[in-house]
């Protein structure tokens, strides 16, 4: 033992001399020789190793305490200027205070997390609710971050491309451009390295003779890839050749390529057909790529169409995309083009002309920053706002709500709070803690949050197709982008639910907090729970109420009169130019097949377009006696349909005749208007035989039916003409048909009709038009069901939030509804005046929130079309809810305080 | 209650200071004595380290709470360094033990007193 003793004696003397350097060298001989005795004294193996143990510990903390403090103790006595001594907090060095700071946020979060822990249900409550909320805040950030800001990585330096409009003949400054536009931009532009132009969204083919379907494409110039900066997997891009030739080639899309033609290299040269005529396959884009500005999978893609090429003005070709030469910038391409547009002017005087008399010209936007096209950005403002003012409302209610349930939990604490506070924990440490706790249990909440989003997003990622019916490729998965969001979000939620309980049972004072919960009685200090249960009651009252203003709106849609019937019809989308018909031909397919009754038909009629569909052909028009306002032209709205559709449509036939079979090509050309049109160009109150010019041709008004919806149930009465298809005929149309038996029978017997014409005539798609009218208030009922479970999400927080509050007071006031009792008053009375108490807890928030739902309401109506803006009753039934829910939350507190035996409240102080 | 008041009037002396304190209060005293002092005085529960024993008594002597002394005649080691409390020091003995007076005051007062079975000075004399 001796000699093993001093072995250790000498180690220890070692370590004093490293670890407690500030010691004299008489106060280090004295520990050793006292450390050497204690040794010497241990009777057995086991104290000796004790000894040794604290004897490690006590150098540590003296180690520790010595850096930190500089040998300075925090109770070492400081000389007042008085002359008296006090015990000062010690003074640190810089690196010290780091040091500390470190230790104490360390402390803090290690604190807060058992705390949290220990109190697991508590915990996972405020974390599901705020990650609730933080889901909701990070989903549409995301979505907003997909659609606007996240780069499209398939395209290289996008800071260098720019979009380039040709205003329109109304116009309109962002309008499409022609292909001859597009090469004398080429030509004339010295700052563009690249330009292409592109139109169409969708393209049919038809793949080793399967039924042709349409798949999302784009018909494009040459340059379209080069521009771009997108190498090709395989093969070669579209050329000018290509489009000049009219060549029938195409570059397949790496979805196409891996889907329908097998993935392998030996793609090129193949051959699908595409619009009926056979293409060959001369490239394969990478995979990623999209289409431009649109989130769009592209299947493919194929030189612009000759039709279009020809045409300069009349026909738009869409947007053109152009690369900066190195150096250049849009102000001077903008300058380039303001030269050519002139130039145009004057070679092409009758063309380069808009309807109000003005030299068409071009405009230039930068592409960095402007996924969304410039005209639709203020409707994108509005909607952004709405929502974010949504999300905001529900972020409020749940940090208002967490927020109670941390002042409950906080005053419930506060005696050991308080305890602290007289041991010597500073104020600021509390505090701290507390704010920790927030921030950890926010973090809790963001991941929940995220990976419900991430969850979300690959979900939705999965079958786009099956829901969408188009190939979307919106990455919502969060992005580096996305978690600095939620990351800042968690600090400021964290902060906003925790700072101010925080604050609050910090600044107790000592000696009545120390009385415990009960004794806290009266005082005036109760302001801040009220003003969190005001929050989430405004919050919901809001949200409710504009959940109830979109369902109304959105009943008020669905219950418009349409003015067609669309139950029972079918629609069978043709394109003619399969068959390779000319426009006689074209005419005898449809007159047959509107005559065809067959199977379980028992009206057939075509049309170019489906009401509600989407789709519209407009003319600009000259009325007769009618003169548009200095600038503006007559631009209607235009129909192609053959005789029978109005009756089949169930549309009412006000005034003349329908087209008839005598309305043919070289007969006199007939249009039929709606009483809109009568109404809005002034002409006389019975318009037959009324002269409408339409391009090179005289038109005689020979019927007028009843207004109905064209474009969205939500429409004013807007005017719309209609031409017979037989003097106007178009080779794409939709075949509409009524009959017996179910949709299904009355499209198989439509397919036997197309086929008994024409065997090879491929069907593009069909529907039913009660599906059209149903996806065309798809939006309002997205937002209703959203609003809806916002609203409904909200006022179930506010019931927690209340019930935490009123619950809350009356643990505070349980003193004084004992002395109550005591004094003589009733239980009822007991009960009314905590009831009131919630009641009046609710009031404020109701005043504050018939304010915002005002104001919210207003935002809603300018958002969306259709929809009312403020309604009276919906705050009325808004306010009723919420007084209900609050009566019902307060119940419970209530009857617990009207239970109290007076005789043991007072017993317990 | 403002912050520099919170904190003058209730910093705490650490317990192990405070320990010594008492043990030095009864006498004249030695390192060793101290250590096992203090862990007689607390049943064991709080056994002091050599270094930190000497780092206390190191600043006890730089603020004037202590001073060493000769050891006593009936000393029977010659080299042991002796202290004694000055008066400095029974103040702020005197200080800690009256803050830890008023704590118990305010405990009484919540009721957490009677909740532990802690015994009070008033119910004693009554």
């Amino acid at each position: 033992m001796n000699g093993r003793g001093s072995r250790w004696v000498a180690l220890h003397a070692r370590l004093l001399r490293i670890c407690a350097r500030t010691l004299g060298e008489g106060a280090l001989r004295q520990a050793n020789a006292d450390f050497a005795r204690l040794l010497a004294e241990c009777p057995n193996r086991r104290s000796c190793a004790r000894l040794l143990w604290r004897e490690v510990r006590s150098l540590v903390s003296t180690w520790r305490r010595d850096r930190r403090y500089l040998g300075r103790e925090a109770w070492e006595p400081t000389r007042r200027p008085d002359g008296t001594a006090t015990v000062l907090p010690a003074k640190l060095s810089l690196a010290g205070r780091g040091r500390v700071a470190a230790d104490v946020l360390g402390r803090a979060i290690r604190h807060g997390a058992r705390q949290l822990i220990a109190e697991p249900g508590f915990s996972l409550t405020c974390a599901l609710f705020l990650g609730l909320g933080i889901l909701v805040a990070t989903a549409g950030f995301s979505a907003l971050n997909a659609a606007l800001w996240r780069p499209e990585p398939w395209v290289s330096h996008p800071d260098r491309l720019v979009q380039i409009y040709t205003s329109g003949y109304t116009g309109d400054p962002y309008g499409p451009s022609s292909y001859p536009d597009m090469i004398d931009v080429r030509e004339a532009a010295d700052t563009l390295s690249g330009l292409m132009g592109f139109g169409g969204e969708q393209i049919v083919v038809s793949v080793d003779g399967e039924e042709p379907r349409r798949v999302v494409g784009q018909w494009v110039t040459g340059g379209f890839f080069e521009t771009l900066g997108v190498p090709l997997l395989l093969g070669r891009g579209i050329t000018d050749d290509d489009v000049d030739g009219d060549a029938r080639v195409a570059v397949a899309g790496y979805d196409f390529w891996q889907r329908k033609l097998g993935g392998s290299p030996d793609v090129l040269g193949r051959r699908i057909e595409i619009e009926g005529k056979p293409h060959t396959i001369v490239g394969v884009a990478p995979a990623g790529m999209l289409a431009v500005g649109e989130p769009l999978i592209v299947d493919l893609w194929a030189p612009l169409r000759h039709t279009l090429v020809e045409h300069r003005n009349s026909a738009g070709m869409g947007v053109l995309i152009g690369r900066l030469a190195g150096g250049a910038t849009s102000e001077q391409l903008e300058a380039e083009l303001a030269g050519l547009a002139e130039h145009l002017a004057d070679s092409y005087p009758d063309l380069w002309i808009d309807g109000r008399g003005n030299p068409v010209r071009f405009t230039v936007v930068s592409m960095s920053g402007a996924r969304i096209p410039p005209s639709a950005r203020g409707q994108l403002l509005l909607a952004v706002a709405l929502g974010a003012l949504l999300v905001g409302l529900l972020l409020a209610t749940v940090c208002a709500n967490v927020a109670t349930l941390f002042l409950v939990r906080a005053m419930r604490q506060r005696a050991a709070i308080a305890t602290r506070l007289a041991l010597g924990s500073g104020r600021g440490r509390i505090v701290l803690e507390l704010t920790v706790q927030g921030v950890l249990l926010a973090a809790l909440g963001a991941a929940i949050g995220l990976a419900l989003t991430s969850w979300l997003a690959g979900v939705l990622a999965a079958g786009p197709d099956s829901w969408l019916g188009i190939p979307v490729a919106l990455d919502l998965r969060p992005d580096i982008r996305v978690l600095g969001f939620a990351v800042l979000l968690v600090v400021i939620v964290g902060a906003a639910f925790a700072l101010a309980p925080a604050l609050r049972v910090s600044s107790l004072d000592l000696a009545t907090a120390m009385k415990g919960p009960a004794g806290a009685g009266g005082g005036g200090r109760r302001g801040r729970g009220k003003g969190l249960v005001a929050i989430q009651v405004a919050a919901s009252l809001a949200l409710l109420v504009a959940a109830a203003i979109v369902v109304r709106g959105l009943d008020q849609l669905q219950r418009t009169d349409l003015g067609f019937e669309p139950q029972g019809v079918t629609l069978t989308e043709l394109d003619l130019s399969f068959g390779d018909y000319d426009e006689a031909q074209e005419r005898a397919f449809v007159d047959a097949l509107t005559r065809s009754s067959g199977g379980a038909l028992t009206g057939v009629a075509v049309a170019r377009t489906v009401p509600l569909a989407g789709t519209t052909l407009s003319y600009v028009l000259d009325i007769d006696g009618y003169e548009p306002p200095p600038g503006q032209v007559v631009v209607v709205p235009t129909n192609m349909i053959s005789p029978g559709y109005f009756e089949l449509m169930g549309m009412r036939l006000v005034a003349g005749r329908d087209f008839d079979e005598d309305d043919r090509e070289g007969a006199q050309l007939v249009v039929i208007a709606n009483e809109a049109f009568v109404s809005a160009y002034g002409l006389p109150a019975n318009p037959l035989g009324h002269g409408v010019q339409m391009d090179d041709e005289r038109a005689e008004i020979v019927g007028v039916v009843a207004t109905a919806k064209y474009q969205s149930p939500a429409e004013p009465e807007l005017p719309h003409l209609w031409l017979p298809y037989a003097q106007a005929p178009r080779p794409r149309l939709f075949v509409h048909a009524r009959g017996r038996g179910d949709a299904a029978a009355v499209l198989a017997s439509v397919r036997e009709a197309i086929h008994a014409i024409d065997p090879e005539l491929p069907i593009l798609s069909t529907m039913r038009l009660q599906q059209v009218v149903d996806d065309a208030t798809m939006g309002e009922r997205v937002l209703s069901i959203g609003l809806g479970a916002a609203g409904v999400l909200a006022l179930g927080l506010s019931v927690l939030g209340i019930y935490g509050s009123v619950a809350h007071l009356v643990g505070q006031r349980r003193r004084e509804l004992s002395i109550r009792m005591a004094v003589g008053a009733s239980r009822g009375s007991i009960l009314r005046l905590v009831l009131q108490q919630g009641l009046l807890l609710a009031t404020i928030g109701l005043v504050a929130g018939s304010a915002l739902s005002i104001g919210v309401g207003q935002l809603l109506r300018s958002a969306i079309t259709g929809i009312g803006g403020f309604e009276p009753w919906s705050l009325l039934l808004g306010i009723a809810m919420l007084a209900l829910t609050t009566l019902a939350a307060s119940l419970a507190p209530a009857l617990r305080a009207a239970r109290l035996d007076p005789a043991k409240a007072l017993h317990a102080e | 209650m403002t912050r520099s008041r919170l904190d003058t009037e209730t910093q705490p002396l650490p317990a192990h200071v405070f320990q010594i304190l008492l043990s030095l209060l009864e006498g004249d005293s030695h390192g060793y004595a101290l250590l096992q002092d203090v862990a007689a005085r607390t049943d064991g529960r709080m056994q002091l380290g050599t270094s930190t024993l000497y780092a206390v008594i190191q600043r006890l002597l730089r603020v004037g709470w202590a001073v060493e002394v000769e050891p006593p005649g009936d000393s029977t080691d010659g080299r042991r360094k002796y202290y004694r409390l000055t008066e400095a020091g029974h103040r702020a003995a005197r200080a800690e033990a009256q803050r830890i007076h008023r704590l118990e005051r305010m405990l009484r007062e919540s009721g957490l007193a009677e909740e532990l079975g802690v015994e009070t000075h008033e119910e004693r004399r009554s």
